[in-house]
């Protein structure tokens, strides 16, 4: 099966039976897993919401499989029923009660700007440099449109179009948004850097 | 650094300002134009603190690329995952089909009761309704989508029909009719145009008849659009063309709209159906709304789809009836009809502006012309400034000059009015358009540069100053505006002579690209390779003592049989080779390709001196694009030469590998500086396909300086020459696709014959 495109595959699935078409999208999901996990996380800050989320994501591209267009590569389709939950899930956190004090948000924050810094576990964590853990901290430090142009672009190596595609934006956006999010990330690990070099 | 009342962070004042930054960022991702590499370049040579600044962002991307925010899950949570995601597909399948005696079905049933009861009101009060109505123009509400977007987070506007996890309420869709369905419905009246057969992929294995010499075409380009030059006079509407409308005939409007409906008809029959809308008796809110479904899209799932004597017949032909229809009744409404549903099917736009291209009555020229001045996306906008060009109704002036002068619209949208100011071939324009050769933005300029060819081909009064201009802006600094001067030189023509000769002299005009492009365009004026401005002035001497014509602007040019057309072509400084290695090339056919390639790339070095350097590379695509080599070979040299010959020598077509088009423009996309793209294939990819990536290239290359050289081959076996003809409905999407490319993008379409 890895010698089809993805977009052989899931426009497979519209001829297919029910359970050729679960295979495929096994597949598919097999393929895409950890990519979406990351975006999704990059999104959520959240690594086990990630998960459930790219669960929900992979359900989602089954139930809708008839409506895939091929006017976008599918990884770009996936990607925006990914954001789409994510999107929702944040939502629905702040429609959520929370406990009096259980706020961990500064007012007029975006749930977003206050992820946790990483999601890695401290054998993960023990085992990468500082360098690395401060890079992933400062990108989660940034504002959600911020990162969110810096996990498609620098991560996920996307074009600017197929970012743009993504999340809905002009291309121009993601390039004004990417310079400063990349200025940003420049200004708070410069220390770091020139330490490194000193 | 925190701010003291909000306690937020607040960023550190940049050290460069905040468009310096972006020019650096985009330029670590390939994303500059050549204007803006050559300014970030000078910038980057005067100061040495911007280049440690962009070292250390490039730093940073790197760091950033290689610390993944969250680790791959390992061996067995992954798999875990992955199981519970097969676990939920199956449970998503026995969700979605609930038992027959679930309470969901019975609530379902008196749904469907009470629907039918709501129905049976509505029917009733519809037809009263219609009886006592005007033949007033709807609410923009009652032609289906808004036309304009607005991001918003509940809805995001993915590029394709992605599920949202908020589901919007579902479109509006044309009322049911109110009488019963009567299938076979007679179609009201043949329709004037030809039957627009829905194109097929290129599979026809003959090429086509080599003409005897020069032959001006004499078939449309689109269905839609009867034979029209761009480059024509201005259209004089008939002083007393106001002929009686005919009166309506709803009856057999309701009857017509009930057979397209009903789900019965027959496969072949439903396109007839939908192009009868567009009969005068029918121009009813009824009639748009139904055209304006189909547009839309929201009939797709509704009607059976199929082929139909091995041609497919769905949505696209359902869509292309819909746009027939809509320019045969030509009026505001269907202008409004045919706007409103392009951005929902931006693929198709070229068809929506040849069937807005196609309106002839006042009414819709002053609906094109209102609708600039109204809220619109740039697509519309762009679509609706294109039409009236190629309608050059003088009624449409005041809205183009308007958006011409309208430096805060998006510089493509400016570009087209450019074009369009200099089709509608007012004099008194001439001033604005040499003015807009210094306008801030590059396709201002190089859009006013045409516009200026297109105004001195139409008024000869206007051709001296024209020409004086255009010669001007050749000798500018800046490549990309020269190339566009010589090009909109030689839409002028004779006149113009003089100054593309002048262009061939490297004493005169040292870049080379600039001496290719002008040895190209005169070798489409005159039929004969003309290697040097000596050969050129011997010709033009001879063409004015006889008073010999130039070769018409739409013809078929043939050269020897030993010269390649692509010998004869302008590559600029740096061309890519899109190759097409599917396993449909194999054989002649790519023997031909490698042939050709290795030809051209002789024939550009030898018109290079020691000193000029020409770059190139190849790009094979199939199912996935790759480039040859990672960088781009000096082709001027000979050993550059041979090595990329050695490297096309090894490509091969895959048996198996399919032509993936919109992929190789993608991975095109990431390469800064190329200026020009040989595209040779047999474009065997489907129709759908290559509509998607024709508006791939509008959309996202359309705005570098890019031309496109296509080479359409269909047996590898015959002769090549230069098609410069309009085209014809009747040819296939390969065909359409590889001359559209090329002519938009102002390069040659080469095609084989017989």
């Amino acid at each position: 099966m890895c010698e089809f495109s993805d977009e052989a595959l899931i426009l497979g699935c519209r001829e297919a039976s029910e359970e050729r078409a679960r295979a495929l999208v096994g597949e598919l999901a097999k393929r895409h897993l950890d990519r979406v996990v990351g975006f999704l996380f990059g999104l959520t800050g959240d690594s086990a919401a990630a998960h459930d989320l790219a669960q929900e994501a992979f359900v989602r591209v089954y139930r809708h499989r008839m409506r895939y267009r091929e006017v976008a590569r599918f990884s770009t389709w996936l990607y925006t029923i990914a954001r789409n939950l994510a999107l929702n899930e944040l939502r629905n956190r702040r429609r959520r009660p929370q406990a009096l004090g259980a706020s961990t948000q500064e007012p007029g924050l975006h749930p977003l700007d206050t992820a946790p810094a990483t999601g890695a576990g401290p054998a993960q964590a023990a085992a990468e440099s500082d360098l690395q853990l401060a890079v992933r901290a400062a990108v989660m430090s940034l504002d959600s449109p911020y990162r969110e142009v810096v996990v498609l672009c620098d991560l996920e190596e996307r074009t600017y179009a197929e970012a743009a595609e993504i999340l809905g934006v002009p291309i121009g956006t993601i390039r004004s948004r990417l310079s400063r999010a990349r200025g940003r990330l420049e200004q708070r690990l410069r220390p770091l850097l020139e330490q490194e070099q000193g | 650094m925190t701010d003291p009342h909000t306690e937020r962070e607040v960023p550190e004042e940049p050290e460069f300002d905040e468009e310096l930054v972006e020019l650096v960022s985009a330029s670590l991702d390939g994303a500059l134009t050549p204007a803006e590499e050559e300014r970030l370049a000078d910038l980057l040579a005067q100061d040495p603190q911007l280049h440690a600044y962009r070292e250390r962002m490039r730093r940073i991307k790197r760091l950033v690329a290689g610390a993944p925010l969250v680790a791959a899950s390992a061996g067995p949570e992954r798999q875990r995952t992955l199981d519970s995601i097969r676990a939920r597909l199956t449970d998503s399948d026995s969700a979605d089909a609930p038992p027959a005696t679930d309470w969901r079905v019975k609530l379902g049933i008196v749904g469907c009761v009470l629907g039918l009861l709501f129905v049976t009101w509505q029917a009733v009060s519809l037809s009263r309704t219609i009886n006592d109505r005007s033949t007033a123009p709807p609410q923009q509400s009652e032609l289906g989508p808004v036309p304009e977007k607005q991001p918003d987070v509940d809805a995001p506007t993915p590029p394709v029909e992605a599920p949202d996890v908020d589901p919007p309420e579902a479109p509006d869709e044309p009322q049911p009719p109110v009488d019963p369905p009567q299938p076979p419905v007679e179609p009201p009246q043949p329709p004037d145009e030809p039957d627009d057969p829905p194109q097929a992929p290129d599979t026809d294995t003959t090429p086509p008849e080599l003409p005897e010499g020069p032959v001006v075409a004499d078939t449309p380009d689109d269905p839609v659009v009867p034979p029209r030059d761009p480059d024509e006079g201005t259209r004089v509407r008939p002083p007393d063309e106001d002929p009686a409308p005919p009166a309506l005939d709803l009856a057999a409007l309701k009857r017509l709209v009930a057979g397209i409906h009903d789900a019965s008809t027959p496969l072949a029959q439903r396109p007839s159906l939908i192009r009868s809308l567009g009969d005068a008796r029918f121009d009813h809110p009824l009639a748009y709304q139904t055209l304006s479904g189909i547009l839309a899209g929201t009939f797709d799932r509704t009607f059976p789809i199929g082929q139909v004597g091995g041609v497919p017949v769905g949505p696209a032909e359902w869509r292309q009836a819909a746009r027939l229809a809509c320019a045969r009744l030509d009026t505001a409404l269907a202008v409004r009809t045919l706007l409103g549903s392009l951005d929902a099917q931006p693929d198709e736009a070229p068809a929506f502006e040849a069937a807005l291209a196609a309106m002839r009555s006042p009414a819709s020229v002053e609906a094109l012309a209102s609708s600039l001045s109204g809220r619109v996306s740039a697509t519309q906008a762009e679509a609706a400034v294109r039409a009236l060009a190629a309608i050059g109704d003088p009624d449409g002036r005041a809205a183009v000059l308007e958006v011409y002068g309208n430096d805060r619209l998006p510089a493509p949208l400016v570009r087209q009015a450019a074009l369009a100011v200099g089709s509608l071939g007012d004099p008194a324009c001439l001033d604005l358009l040499v003015e807009g050769l210094d306008d801030k933005r590059l396709a201002v300029r190089t859009g006013s540069a045409g516009g200026l060819g297109r105004l001195g081909a139409r008024l000869p009064e206007c051709a001296t100053a024209s020409v004086a201009a255009l010669a001007t802006a050749v000798r500018g600094r800046e490549l990309a505006l020269s190339s566009a001067a010589v090009e909109a030189l030689a839409a002028v023509g004779e006149p113009a002579v003089p100054t593309l000769i002048g262009c061939l002299d490297p004493q005169q005009e040292p870049r080379a690209a600039v001496r290719d492009l002008a040895r190209e365009q005169l070798w489409l004026l005159s039929g004969e390779a003309l290697a040097d401005s000596g050969l050129a002035a011997d010709w033009w001497k001879k063409h004015t003592d006889e008073g010999l014509p130039l070769t018409p602007p739409n013809a078929v040019v043939v050269v020897d049989d030993t010269t390649s057309p692509l010998s004869l072509a302008a590559w600029g400084e740096r061309v890519v080779f899109m190759l097409d290695t599917s396993g449909s090339m194999e054989g002649a056919k790519w023997a031909r390709t490698q042939a050709e390639v290795e030809r051209a790339l002789e024939a550009y070095a030898s018109r290079r001196d020691g000193k000029e350097r020409g770059w190139a590379n190849l790009l094979a695509f199939s199912d996935a694009p790759r480039f040859v080599r990672p960088g781009f070979a000096n082709v001027s040299s000979r050993r550059g030469r041979a090595g990329l010959i050695e490297l096309l020598g090894r490509l091969k077509p895959v048996g198996v590998a399919q032509t993936k088009l919109l992929k190789a423009m993608q991975a095109l996309q990431k390469i800064p500086k190329v200026d020009t793209v040989v595209l040779i294939s047999d474009a065997g990819e489907s129709a759908e396909g290559l509509a998607q990536t024709f508006a791939y290239v509008r959309r996202s290359l359309g705005q570098r300086p890019l031309r496109f050289h296509t080479v359409l081959l269909v047996t590898g076996g015959g002769k090549l020459a230069v098609d410069r003809r309009a085209g014809s409905p009747d040819d296939p999407a390969g065909v359409a696709f590889m001359r559209r490319l090329a002519r938009e993008t102002g390069g040659l379409f080469v095609r084989e014959f017989r």
